[in-house]
């Protein structure tokens, strides 16, 4: 079996056996989404789809940090690293592995705002739903390349979210929020958004995969 | 077949391994010794390419660069950590096949089982191997760093919380593993019977 595919299992199968990530971090985004709703007053604001944003970003880089510090700590790490594959198949199946834990992440929190926030996409929710699951991959191979930098470090939990943020905030993030909100407001600029969307992704993807074989 | 020459290995301004020249051929068990600190782990871990020189004249292991070659080298060398890493989650049977999985030959679940019988743990292989004690924990460790059958063992206090039991089952595949001309280099703060030379490490120079 593909090496990229042997993690991935791995990843999913640790997790699912216990839940210690994907369980607190749904429920934190049920905090940010009910903290969110019931503070901002702006109907602007709640009209758009920047609170579902922030909320996938911020929980789902907090899920992230979690898979890899549990590596770190177990030191199951020095097994991966001694395993005869190339550095960027060791990237890219924990990514793959965050990624699809972000996508069953995401369809939670995409639910959880379809509900507390009364459909904003109409009957585009579909869509939007996608757009999300595109966005996911983007977080994860950045929030995998934080990770994998930030957490061998003291306080690296924080340290994962304070590298990532920045970067995603001004990319995938900005592309995802320009999208899901031309889906609500009809505008034409969902396919030059869309497009932003997958360039950031293949660049973050393949820039991750190079970093982390250059870096060994 | 182990060769280091000049080899240097420092963790900020401590020098752990200073000038090292090493040579384990195929088929020889070479035990290390020194007391806590004296750079044997760094030495196993350097060799398994965890960790990364300074600096050397040279450093093989079967003709391939230590550093240049370091996937080739990872296909070919088995590690024991004193403490070894496993997922709780998983089974013991589970923890080798992933490991198996990572490599390019297919080895498949009957395989994983043999090794497993072959260290005791066959009654043992579907528990979560979060629920083994420190010897089963070896003793999966020891599966796991034989199961691609490598050219060169690298093995750290290996007898660590075993019984005796335990024990002499990882000294006949030791033997085995001889026979078959790997080359074994392990540390210890005991005496090892069946070792073909013992070394002593003091301040990361050998004496």
């Amino acid at each position: 079996m593909n090496p990229i595919l042997v993690l991935l299992k791995k990843e999913l199968k640790v997790e699912f056996r216990t839940l210690q990530g994907i369980v607190p971090a749904a429920l934190m985004s049920f905090m940010i989404l009910m903290s969110l709703k019931f503070s901002i007053m702006d109907s602007v604001v709640i009209e758009k789809s920047g609170i579902l944003w922030v909320s996938v970003l911020l929980t789902g880089l907090g899920l992230i940090t979690h898979t890899a510090t549990r590596e770190i700590e177990r030191r199951t790490i020095e097994t991966l690293k001694l395993a005869p594959i190339t550095r960027y198949q060791l990237f890219l199946g924990r990514a793959f592995g965050s990624m699809i834990l972000l996508w069953i992440l995401s369809t939670i929190i995409f639910i959880l705002f379809l509900v507390l926030f009364e459909n904003v996409f109409g009957d585009e929710w579909m869509l939007a739903y996608v757009v999300v699951l595109v966005g996911c991959i983007g977080i994860a191979a950045v929030g995998n390349l934080a990770a994998s930098s930030m957490t061998p470090m003291y306080g690296g939990w924080m340290l994962t979210s304070l590298f990532a943020i920045p970067i995603l905030l001004f990319t995938v993030i900005e592309a995802g929020i320009k999208c899901t909100d031309s889906l609500i407001t009809d505008s034409s600029d969902f396919q030059i958004a869309l497009t932003l969307l997958f360039l950031y992704n293949m660049v973050f993807v393949t820039g991750g995969a190079w970093l982390s074989e250059i870096s060994d | 077949m182990i060769k280091l020459r000049n080899f240097f290995k420092s963790f900020g301004p401590k020098n752990v391994l200073r000038s090292l020249d090493l040579d384990i051929d195929s088929g020889e068990i070479v035990v290390i010794k020194g007391k806590n600190g004296s750079g044997k782990t760094t030495l196993l871990k350097a060799l398994s390419t965890l960790e990364k020189p300074d600096d050397y004249d040279l450093a093989e292991i079967d003709e391939f660069d230590l550093v240049s070659n370091s996937e080739e080298i990872r296909s070919r060398v088995g590690f024991l950590s004193h403490n070894p890493p496993f997922y709780p989650e998983l089974s013991g049977l589970e923890n080798l096949d992933f490991w198996l999985d990572l490599h390019p030959a297919e080895y498949g679940l009957d395989y994983a089982s043999e090794m497993l019988a072959k260290v005791g743990l066959i009654m043992f292989k579907d528990d979560m191997a979060g629920n083994y004690s420190r010897g089963m924990i070896q003793r999966l460790g020891f599966a796991i760093a034989i199961a691609h059958s490598p050219t060169t063992l690298l093995l750290d206090e290996p007898f660590t919380g075993l019984d005796d039991e335990g024990s002499e089952i990882i000294e006949q595949h030791l033997l085995r593993l001889k026979e078959d001309g790997c080359s074994i280099l392990l540390s210890s703060h005991d005496d090892i019977s069946f070792a073909d030379r013992t070394l002593e490490l003091d301040q990361g120079a050998l004496k």
